[in-house]
């Protein structure tokens, strides 16, 4: 191979100018328009332009500042508020992939009948011929729209008898395939707080709750948010007790134990704002401290039967898990201290939520926006085509062992479709990071009072409306450091799903 | 006890209707999910066939106050309505007769119904009763009617309401639905250019991407050369990069070339990526070699083995390839915003945008501007959501 014939030289040069004539068109659109501006990008990010100082008036000189934009990034506040915002936002990820996992398990069901098609078909007809029967005896005649919104779920069902799954799988999937300004303009004005539908129909429902608040006793109240602590205290120590079997078992890594702990303890943490329960967040510190010595003491005594190939074997997996449970017991929490300021917001009636416009609502506005979206996503259908994919014995095997449908879930699919739950826990992630843009746009401006900026709509701001190029490139740089790094722990951990 | 212990599949007589009423059920819980999923675009919809007035009331029906405003109401059905309250003796039109000159030669359409808005509320007749004995109200109207204090949406709702229950022969039901509001849409901003802009931009980028990622990908699966794997993975560590970091360059590229508000400045730089080159790369890999073995002992150049036999044999991959750029591009939002000053050069994402910042408090012709936007949507999916589908699954997804 050391000597080449100046013929076979000649030969990979033309096939080396052919292949350059196919890709010629597309390379050079690459390198002007994504090549390019990523170097310009970097350069920019490391010198002083700012559209305030440098135009048609001022005649300011460009100069390099070095790392100045990046340590502005920390001195300033907004950018670790916008970071903040973004994450926030991304505490919906976890509820829209497991919607979007049911989603897929329902409709990957065998909702055939065999041959008692006609026999569904009779029942569906004899459902609608009733309740059309019953809404005009008992006199609701007079609301149409119940009528109107009852035929169509009956006109659903009938399509879905016919059509099977595809037709439900196209009605799951129009909310995602449509997003898009179109749709967070139909929500801006679903949550307009006055003449919205969200609150005209919430607003008589939380009436009738205002009166049953104020004739419950307030004690109860308070029992239920004890209840809510002690929920979030046993979730804690179950998911411990499950990391710490799995440690034992040889499936984790000591140092991949590390992050998830953390992660798990933030919720307790959280408490320690709520002023007038500091006494339960106290508690709540205690427990979670002796559920945790508890559990490294039964760590320490019992050992592990087998070991992990590596200390950060199975940190993928166990990271996204307790990213979940985290979220969830933030929920816990959260359903538990609105349980306990109840009575006195109850005391002036509840009002119904100002949503977009009001600075604690307008996240998790978006949040429940997004799980709308979300539910019948790509990632339904990753899941889909995950599910047809797992083998069949392995459902029979079950079977033979007795196995409740639970059990079947948790130690057949789950496990199965593990890799695709990585993968759809990475890109969300991504995904997340970057989000959140439009949204603001057209929904909230970012507010109000900057509630609703996130990283991708700072950099929009910075870049095209106050001008300050240069932080702008920064602040891209630093989304993209944070994006590279979650790419980085996909290669770290997602290659062992890979090579499966 | 017994039954069930038994392998379901030997006694088909007890499973039959168990399994029935499981599939009945299922089906049941996906139609709720479906049904609650599609009901934020339901609301759209009968909001856009509402007029203003309507709009935040609970019930999601366009009522009946639409039928006095313009358009809905004939020149004919003007006259018989006048003539009936002249010649009618009831006290309702004994009071409007009062109050309206209704033989008055200038009298028209839309006098009469600003007039009547003004008068049936803010006359007595609200504290009179009797004024309407004879006239068979609806509970709304009626419950409406003995409100003591009421906002002004709800005075004019009132009016349309009372309107209808005292002269519901002369206003039919279907006039209800304001269509009149989609072509109010049209007459307030140019939403047909901001559709043909929209379909514009996204087609050539289509066939842009379509074109240049195919032959790229045609150099990388089937053609041999040093270097090529590579480049490749050059090409694929691009598509790592966040578009937002490439947003502010890309810009000032835009000025420099002179093309900030023109449609090459919003196609050129969306129209060559890694990621359609990756897309069919992995798709052209799949064909099988020797086509292109046979294509070669029969002297087919380079260029005839792409364009006569791998172009046809990729097409599902160019085709789930051309929709997801299509509608990526049909949806795509940021780039236009900043790119795009002249309001008649706006694609549709940019001029519902611009409708909502200035007349985004008619919430009916806003409603209606979605609807028609999203319409083409769905269709597109109901039609080819194989390729989609299919093209997702493929490991297509992006963002």
């Amino acid at each position: 191979m050391s000597q080449t014939s100046p013929s076979s030289s000649r030969r990979r040069w033309r096939e080396f100018l052919t292949a350059m004539g196919f890709l010629g068109p597309n390379i050079l659109g690459v390198l002007v328009f994504t090549i390019f501006p990523v170097l310009f990008s970097v350069l920019l990010a490391f010198t002083n332009w700012d559209l305030r100082l440098h135009n048609m008036y001022k005649d300011n000189s460009l100069n390099w500042v070095g790392f100045d934009n990046f340590v502005r990034l920390f001195t300033e506040a907004d950018f670790v508020r916008f970071l903040g915002n973004t994450l926030f936002l991304m505490m919906g990820i976890p509820f829209a992939v497991a919607g979007s996992l049911i989603a897929a398990i329902l409709l990957s069901k065998d909702t055939r009948a065999g041959g008692g098609r006609t026999f569904l078909w009779l029942i569906a007809a004899s459902a609608l011929i009733a309740s059309c029967a019953l809404l005009t005896v008992i006199g609701m005649g007079t609301s149409a729209m119940i009528i109107l919104v009852t035929g169509l779920g009956c006109g659903m069902l009938a399509l879905g008898l016919t059509g099977g799954v595809t037709v439900y799988r196209t009605f799951f999937y129009t909310p995602h395939f449509t997003a898009g300004v179109a749709t967070f303009l139909l929500w801006k004005k679903l949550y307009n707080p006055r003449t919205g539908p969200i609150n005209t129909a919430l607003q008589p429902a939380l009436d009738s709750l205002t009166v049953a608040v104020q004739l419950l006793s307030p004690s109860l109240l308070r029992g239920a948010f004890w209840i809510a602590l002690l929920l979030m205290a046993t979730l804690f120590a179950m998911t411990l007790r499950k990391l710490r079997q799995s440690w034992a078992d040889g499936d984790l890594g000591g140092r991949a134990m590390l992050l998830p702990i953390i992660l798990l303890t933030i919720p307790t943490l959280v408490t320690w704002n709520w002023e007038r329960t500091r006494a339960a967040s106290w508690l709540l510190i205690v427990a979670v401290a002796a559920i945790l010595l508890w559990q490294g003491a039964l760590k320490a005594i019992r050992g592990r039967q087998h070991h992990p190939p590596t200390p950060t074997y199975g940190g993928g997996t166990a990271l996204i898990n307790a990213l979940m449970i985290m979220v969830l017991q933030l929920v816990i929490l959260g359903l538990g201290a609105t349980l306990h300021a109840l009575p006195a917001m109850a005391a002036d009636g509840l009002a119904a939520p100002q949503w977009l416009h009001d600075p604690h609502w307008a996240k998790p506005s978006l949040m429940i926006m997004g799980f709308w979206g979300a539910l019948g996503s790509n990632n339904m259908l990753l899941y889909l085509a995950a599910l047809t994919n797992v083998p069949q014995e392995l459902y029979e095997a079950a079977d033979i062992d007795g196995a409740s449908p639970r059990q079947r879930f948790w130690h057949v699919t789950w496990p199965q479709l593990a890799p695709t739950t990585f993968f759809i826990g990475v890109m969300s992630t991504i995904g997340g990071l970057q989000g959140g843009f439009e949204m603001a746009r057209t929904m909230t401006k970012g507010g109000p009072d900057g509630a609703t900026t996130t990283l991708s709509y700072f950099i929009y701001i910075e870049g095209f409306e106050t001008g300050r190029l240069s932080f702008a490139a920064a602040v891209a740089w630093a989304l993209f450091v944070l994006v590279f790094s979650i790419t980085l722990f996909n290669w770290k951990f997602g290659n062992k799903y890979v090579n499966d | 006890m017994s039954m069930t212990d038994q392998p379901s599949s030997f006694d088909h007589d007890a499973a039959k209707p168990r399994r029935l009423l499981q599939a009945l059920g299922l089906h049941l819980l996906l139609t709720v999910i479906s049904l609650s999923l599609v009901l934020p675009f339901l609301w759209m919809f009968l909001t856009s066939l509402k007029p203003l007035a309507e709009v935040g009331v609970g019930d999601w029906l366009p009522a009946h106050s639409a039928t006095i405003e313009g358009g809905q109401f004939s020149e004919q059905r003007f006259q018989q309505f006048r003539q009936s309250i002249i010649d009618s003796d009831r006290p309702l039109d004994a009071f409007l007769r009062e109050s309206i000159d209704f033989t008055a030669p200038e009298m028209t359409r839309s006098s009469l119904a600003t007039q009547l808005n003004r008068t049936i509320i803010s006359g007595a007749s609200v504290h009179t009763p009797e004024r309407f004995a004879g006239v068979d109200l609806s509970s709304a109207t009626t419950e409406l009617l003995h409100m003591p204090q009421r906002t002004s949406r709800q005075t004019s709702l009132l009016n349309g309401w009372l309107l209808h229950d005292a002269y519901r022969e002369h206003i039919p039901a279907p006039a209800r639905l304001r269509w009149y509001n989609y072509l109010e849409v049209f007459r307030q901003i140019p939403f047909s250019r901001y559709y043909i802009n929209s379909i514009f931009v996204a087609a050539w980028v289509t066939f842009l991407q379509v074109l240049t990622s195919s032959m790229a990908a045609f150099a990388f699966a089937r053609l041999e050369w040093p270097g090529r794997d590579k480049i490749f993975v050059l090409y694929l560590s691009t598509m790592m990069l966040p578009g937002l970091v490439m947003m502010i360059p890309n810009y000032q590229i835009m000025i420099a070339f002179g093309l900030v508000d023109t449609m090459t400045g919003l196609i050129l730089p969306a129209a060559f990526t890694a990621f359609g080159t990756f897309l069919l790369r992995q798709f052209m890999l799949t064909i099988p070699k020797s086509l292109d073995e046979a294509a070669c002992i029969d002297g087919a150049s380079p260029w005839r083995l792409y364009w006569d036999i791998i172009l046809p044999m990729a097409r599902p991959g160019i085709i789930t390839l051309a929709i997801f750029t299509f509608m990526g591009t049909y949806h795509s939002f940021f780039w236009p915003l900043v790119m795009l000053k002249a309001q008649h050069k706006y694609t549709l994402p940019i001029g519902l945008l611009y409708f909502d910042s200035t007349q985004g408090q008619e919430t009916n012709l806003l409603m209606a501007a979605v609807t028609m936007s999203v319409i083409p949507m769905i269709l597109i999916f109901i039609f080819l959501q194989k390729y989609l589908v299919k093209g997702i699954q493929l490991g297509a997804v992006k963002g």
